[in-house]
């Protein structure tokens, strides 16, 4: 999976990634990225929180999206990993969650939650977190911390 | 006609003028990037202007609350997605680019850090604060 920056044009591209009759997680997902990443992602009204869009090319249109963003200086909080509907549940999954998960962590540590009953979101989020928090309010939050091991302070 | 059901056929009349053939859906999309390219002629203008009138603005009057460089980075952005829309002669990239740069409500739920940060032990709060690390 070859996560790159989005681009204006692949905008109209969101549109196509809708799962037909999608659950209610999916669907979640699915409505932000088609309705709200690129305002997100271009921030302009400002909040200098180094919002990152990412997406991976498929063969016809887009294959993924991605979006983190800063939360503490050495913290990033990965709000959105989605797969197109049509290639799920072939192995692309885990290479797209380990490649996002290893761009948000990059400063350090990334941290993001799923919501409860997704799961295959939360089966790939324990494949590469570090821990995970006990529910609350419907979502369980997941980290991977990069210093993992090294001396504490 | 073969030409003209293509898109856009250009035939003489008895006095030798040049007609244009069009199909209705050529000159559907022809109509729309007009509009969209004169949005961008409007936004190119408002950036004179620290605060531009509204409706100056007119179909993107929402955008005149935007700093200068914002409305700079909005008009390559556009520039780029009415480019496409021209080659492949659909106006669906800038016509969802439109749609998707208007600011939105307030991110909430699975989107909101703040809450997911709350949900975590304090030594994992002190990790993602870069305060402490745990072995």
């Amino acid at each position: 999976v070859e996560l790159r920056a989005a681009k204006a044009t692949d905008v109209y591209k969101f549109q196509y990634l809708a799962t037909p009759d999608a659950d209610d997680a999916t669907d979640e997902v699915e409505r932000w990225v088609r309705q709200s990443a690129w305002s997100w992602y271009r921030d302009p009204l400002g909040t200098s929180e180094d919002r990152r869009l990412l997406v991976a090319d498929g063969d016809d249109g887009l294959a993924a999206v991605v979006a983190h963003h800063r939360y503490q200086p050495g913290s990033r909080y990965l709000m959105v990993i989605l797969l197109d509907h049509e290639l799920r549940g072939a192995g692309a999954g885990t290479e797209l969650w380990e490649a996002a998960v290893e761009d948000a962590s990059q400063d350090g540590a990334a941290f993001w939650r799923v919501r409860e009953g997704n799961d295959a979101a939360l089966h790939l989020s324990r494949k590469v977190a570090d821990r995970e928090a006990p529910p609350q309010d419907g979502y369980v939050t997941f980290l991977v911390d990069r210093h993992l091991g090294t001396a504490t302070s | 006609m073969a030409a003209a059901r293509k898109g856009t056929a250009l035939v003489r009349d008895t006095d030798g003028t040049v007609i244009a053939m069009r199909t209705s859906e050529h000159v559907a999309v022809q109509d729309r990037l007009s509009d969209l390219n004169r949005i961008l002629r409007a936004v190119v203008a408002s950036l004179r202007d620290p605060q531009p009138p509204a409706a100056l603005l007119g179909d993107v009057a929402w955008l005149a609350d935007w700093p200068v460089a914002n409305r700079e980075q909005f008009v390559l952005d556009f520039a780029d997605t009415i480019s496409l829309s021209e080659s492949i002669g659909s106006t669906e990239p800038a016509d969802a680019f439109l749609a998707a740069a208007h600011p939105q409500a307030p991110t909430q739920g699975l989107f909101d850090a703040t809450e997911a940060f709350k949900s975590l032990s304090d030594e994992d709060r002190a990790v993602l604060r870069g305060e402490r690390r745990t072995a």
